[in-house]
């Protein structure tokens, strides 16, 4: 049997989760799945779930990893199930982690191929923030694994299971919940974030200044789009951290990433290579952007931009 | 190659609170006030001491080491800690990098001149 770990927002299964399940069925054995808050059977019955096992404990919200860890590590014990599987989200990984610490077992994350070779896993993972992939073997009964998202799109099973609900009952005292979420705080930034955004302009060293980004945040409003940077931007103070894209910042997912002045280096890729389309403005005709691009423009920024602007603005006024 | 597990697996043995991914962190009344992103939000940890935390980038600007610093470090001691190591669960096999994945990459010309090309293609993308 394998257990796929789901995460819930708003009592509903996360995209992640999904995609964590279409990875369990790459291996072998009846799925089930476990829950740490109440879900609907009906939501996770197209992927062919068996059984859910719910673990409803209301101290559990929001996210405390200690107690959700010990929950996870009992339900292991309980369920012995052969595979555990997970979405490789920051919060899912924290939790195997833990779990897998606390019962001695092995745990591969952000997985994007799975093969069952015997009695052990094949498996091909995302290492060094995307710029590298590893091949290894993992051992060992249960062996718990967390599923790279854009490896594993969400796709109904052929055969969707007809799935109860069960409740499953963890011990857990109050000091496992000394690192529990305290507050949410918002933001500066309104609207649209980096990683949700469905069009996003990117500027990078060619930017040049502080300044010199006004020009890009207008055109970004003129777009519906959200604003990001590389790492020179964001440590050189000429953009917040939190617009970072790239491998220590957001990873972005677009239907199409406007990237200014941005060489196109291996740190920056890797946080927006799930972009459907790349379109390169940069001076350099040579510059490594250009092999990633659907559609380049060689030429200052500092001149298409506002001619750019210009042909928008004229479009927008009819 | 242990991505998002050394905090976490620490703590866990050490039976001490962790956050992972933090990105501001300061300490207030003997407590760790840690904050991640996530989206345009911050969530925002508490934690009593010793507590595990891992940080991203970002979270501070990197002193450079002084001339000074650096030669004393040389004749610094160095402990060592024998350590017994568990067999690991993962065996490596190998690294290979990603597949260039090529774009079709269309030219849409230089300079302010590529400027209504440009505004093709952000039609055809649905952009405008």
């Amino acid at each position: 049997m394998q257990l796929v770990y789901i995460e819930l927002k708003a009592g509903k299964p996360t995209e992640g989760s999904l995609s964590a399940l279409c990875a369990a069925r790459q291996l072998a054995g009846p799925i089930h799945a476990l829950t740490l808050g109440p879900i609907e059977a009906a939501s996770l019955a197209p992927y062919g779930v068996e059984k859910v096992w719910v673990v409803d404990d209301e101290r559990l919200r929001p996210f405390a990893p200690t107690a959700a860890a010990k929950a996870v590590h009992q339900a292991i014990q309980r369920l012995a199930p052969r595979w555990v599987v997970a979405p490789s989200s920051p919060e899912a990984n924290e939790v195997l982690a833990r779990a897998a610490a606390l019962g001695g077992w092995g745990f591969a994350s952000a997985c994007t191929q799975l093969a069952v070779d015997g009695d052990a896993l094949n498996l091909t993972r995302v290492t060094w923030g995307g710029s590298l992939f590893q091949e290894a073997q993992l051992k060992g009964t249960p062996a718990l694994i967390s599923v790279d998202l854009a490896a594993f799109s969400p796709q109904p099973s052929a055969a969707p299971g007809a799935t109860t609900l069960e409740n499953l009952s963890v011990t857990l005292s109050d000091g496992d919940f000394v690192d529990q979420l305290k507050a949410v705080e918002k933001g500066e930034k309104q609207g649209v974030s980096l990683a949700d955004a469905k069009v996003v302009v990117g500027g990078g060293r060619g930017v040049g200044s502080e300044e010199g980004f006004n020009m890009l945040v207008e055109l970004a409003g003129l777009l519906n789009a959200a604003v990001g940077g590389s790492r020179v931007v964001t440590n050189n103070g000429w953009r917040p951290h939190s617009d970072q894209i790239g491998q220590t910042g957001a990873q972005i997912a677009p239907d199409v990433y406007i990237a200014c002045g941005i060489s196109g280096a291996i740190q920056h890729m890797v946080g927006c290579k799930n972009s459907k389309n790349i379109i390169a403005i940069n001076k350099d005709p040579d510059a490594p952007i250009f092999q990633r691009a659907n559609y380049g423009v060689v030429g200052d920024l500092h001149e298409i931009i506002p001619a750019l602007m210009d042909e928008v603005k004229k479009l927008k006024g009819k | 190659m242990r991505e998002y597990q050394v905090g976490p697996r620490v703590a866990t043995l050490l039976k001490a609170p962790c956050a992972t991914g933090i990105k501001a962190l300061r300490i207030q009344d003997g407590k760790a006030i840690a904050k991640r992103q996530e989206g345009n939000d911050w969530a925002v940890f508490e934690l009593p001491l010793p507590a595990v935390i891992t940080v991203k980038e970002g979270i501070n600007k990197p002193r450079h080491p002084s001339l000074r610093g650096i030669m004393a470090a040389k004749r610094a001691p160095i402990a060592r800690i024998p350590l017994e190591k568990p067999a690991p669960s993962m065996a490596h096999k190998a690294l290979k990098l990603p597949q260039e994945s090529q774009g079709q990459l269309t030219m849409l010309g230089e300079g302010k001149a590529a400027v209504p090309a440009l505004v093709d293609a952000l039609k055809a993308l649905g952009v405008l």
